[in-house]
């Protein structure tokens, strides 16, 4: 779905880019004519969030509200207030804002949700829960779509365009917000599959466009990333970077794609001296979920960009599927990613002590996360992903924190008599494999039946 | 929860359930305000309805040693179940605190 929309919004900027690029010359009667037709559009598109953005062309307003929309807005708040209910209009040069009852009932419903779902057990199985979760994901899309389109006209246009998006971007804070306070446990089921999978479908993606070059290690069929998660975002990524100059820089642009160090690193290199990478913005990796939350490492220079994407290193044997789970930095949520895998390793036959060895293993190292390396701030996230062998005698962990990280080298063996300090000792002793990496801020650690 | 009582000789601290977070911040308080000030010497923590600890648990039980200790007296855990005792030896915690089981104590 996702890369489906990335390609609805590439065309939608494309074309919109192209368009205004001609108009220009035929002087901005024009630009004003489709500056106002994309507001339409994407209106039309945030309508559902109620919340509404307005241009400025050399200090004239274009917005598709008119005076008499005004007029009759107001008259209509007087007669209807079912429709609009709670309203605030701040009449403020051509700008107003809407605050409509509708929105807050949605506000509300979410609200009213998750408290229930707090008293259930089976709070993961809450279909309308993520149903609301998916609406707030929804409106970062689209808050994704309206920067995209306001830098575009900004990038080709000598005009001084000011942009101003009312609502969303605060509802969208908003219910981001409101979820991570909460502490959310997300839990997402991937398929894996051989890096060489995820190379075959950008070199389709790319084909004629780039030229792909691979240098991987010969042992990279050791390796496995998530496919569906990571597809659509690197595609993302290099369209953001390669934008619009996609058909003029042909073969001049290379890809090259390989596995170090925990990571798979696609570089891009650019060839050309007459074409150099768009440069990306903050608010550009605020939409793209990895990036934003510091899984991935990035680097643009005006020649060369680098993505890496931690991966999978769990040995050889494997099933396909992992268990991908984010937490923020709750000790109670703790106890649910414990529950979690200890219901999986039951599954798969683990006895009562192997299982009692996990609990122990995973609240040490999920406390060490949340208190050492994140140091309970709560918006930082731990994130835990795991599986089983393909004969189901290993679960393999991976826990990484965004911490400071810590000399992982030199681990003292604790004193005795000290209070604190003894988690990674016991955990040791616990597991068959212990490793960190990421300076310290991922563990990945893995337990076998015993025989 | 917590128990506490004043037996003929020693003074029994007993613990049921999970042996964590919360429940160390409890017995802390217990040992500080209410045992270091009593006139019996020793001091055994009933371990018998704990059915999990970690090493929260563990550095609680080494901090309330070490203030008793201060004031003389003598702390022993008593009858701790397997799994329990498995980190215990593991910490190595039995090294120094006298591990009690089942009719030591007559």
């Amino acid at each position: 779905m996702s890369e489906l929309f990335v390609v609805i919004l590439l065309l939608n900027v494309l074309f919109f880019a192209v368009g205004t690029f001609v108009l220009l010359h035929k002087k901005d009667v024009h630009l004003k004519r489709k500056v106002k037709e994309i507001i339409d559009e994407i209106n039309e598109k945030v309508y559902l969030i109620d919340s509404k953005i307005y241009f400025e062309i050399d200090n004239m307003p274009i917005s598709n509200i008119s005076a008499e929309d005004i007029v009759h807005i107001k008259e209509k708040l007087k007669k209807d207030e079912s429709h609009f209910g709670e309203y605030v209009i701040e009449k403020d040069g051509d700008v107003i804002k809407l605050l409509s009852q509708q929105y807050k009932n949605e506000i509300e419903k979410i609200k009213e949700k998750y408290e229930e779902s707090l008293h259930e057990q089976e709070k993961l199985k809450d279909k309308e829960y993520y149903y609301y979760k998916e609406f707030a994901e929804k409106l970062t899309y689209v808050l994704k779509e309206i920067n995209e389109f306001h830098r575009e006209i900004r990038d080709i246009s000598n005009l001084n365009i000011k942009f101003k998006l009312e609502n969303i971007k605060d509802k969208v804070e908003f219910i981001l917000e409101f979820f991570r306070e909460k502490g959310t446990l997300d839990l997402h089921k991937y398929k894996l599959y051989r890096i060489r999978n995820l190379v075959d479908l950008l070199k389709e993606e790319f084909e004629g466009k780039l030229s792909i070059e691979f240098k991987i290690d010969n042992n990279v069929s050791a390796y496995y990333v998530e496919i569906e998660k990571i597809f659509a975002e690197i595609k993302a990524i290099l369209y953001l970077v390669l934008k619009m100059k996609i058909s003029e820089v042909d073969k001049n642009i290379n890809l090259n794609i390989k596995v170090e160090d925990g990571y798979i690193k696609f570089i891009i290199k650019n060839n050309t001296s007459n074409f150099s990478f768009i440069r990306l913005i903050d608010e550009d990796f605020m939409f793209v979920e990895q990036v934003k939350q510091q899984k991935w490492r990035f680097t643009v220079e005006e020649n060369l960009v680098s993505i890496d994407v931690p991966i999978h290193d769990f040995g050889g044997e494997l099933t396909d599927e992992i268990k991908t789970m984010t937490i923020h930095s709750h000790l109670d949520q703790i106890k649910d990613v414990i529950k979690l895998v200890l219901y999986d390793m039951n599954k798969y036959g683990f006895d009562n002590n192997e299982i009692y060895d996990m609990r122990l293993t995973l609240d040490e190292l999920l406390v060490n996360a949340i208190e050492h390396g994140n140091k309970f701030d709560k918006a930082k996230h731990v994130f835990i992903s795991y599986k089983f062998s393909n004969d189901g005698k290993k679960v393999a962990i991976e826990i990484e924190d965004e911490g400071e990280g810590f000399d992982h080298e030199n681990i003292r063996e604790p004193d005795i008599l000290s209070m604190r300090g003894r988690g990674i000792s016991i955990t040791k002793k616990l597991v068959n494999e212990m490793k960190y990496s990421n300076g310290g801020r991922k563990v990945a650690i893995s337990k076998e039946k015993e025989v | 929860m917590i128990t506490v009582d004043k037996r003929e000789n020693y003074i029994s601290i007993s613990i049921v359930g999970q042996f964590e977070y919360e429940v160390s911040e409890q017995f802390l308080e217990i040992v500080k305000n209410r045992i270091v000030i009593a006139n019996t010497k020793a001091v055994v923590i009933d371990l018998s309805r704990v059915n999990y600890i970690n090493s929260i648990g563990i550095g609680t039980i080494v901090t309330a040693f070490k203030l008793l200790k201060e004031k003389g007296k003598d702390m022993s855990l008593s009858n701790p179940q397997d799994n329990v005792m498995k980190v215990i030896k593991l910490t190595k915690i039995n090294e120094i605190i006298p591990v009690l089981t089942e009719g030591a104590l007559r």
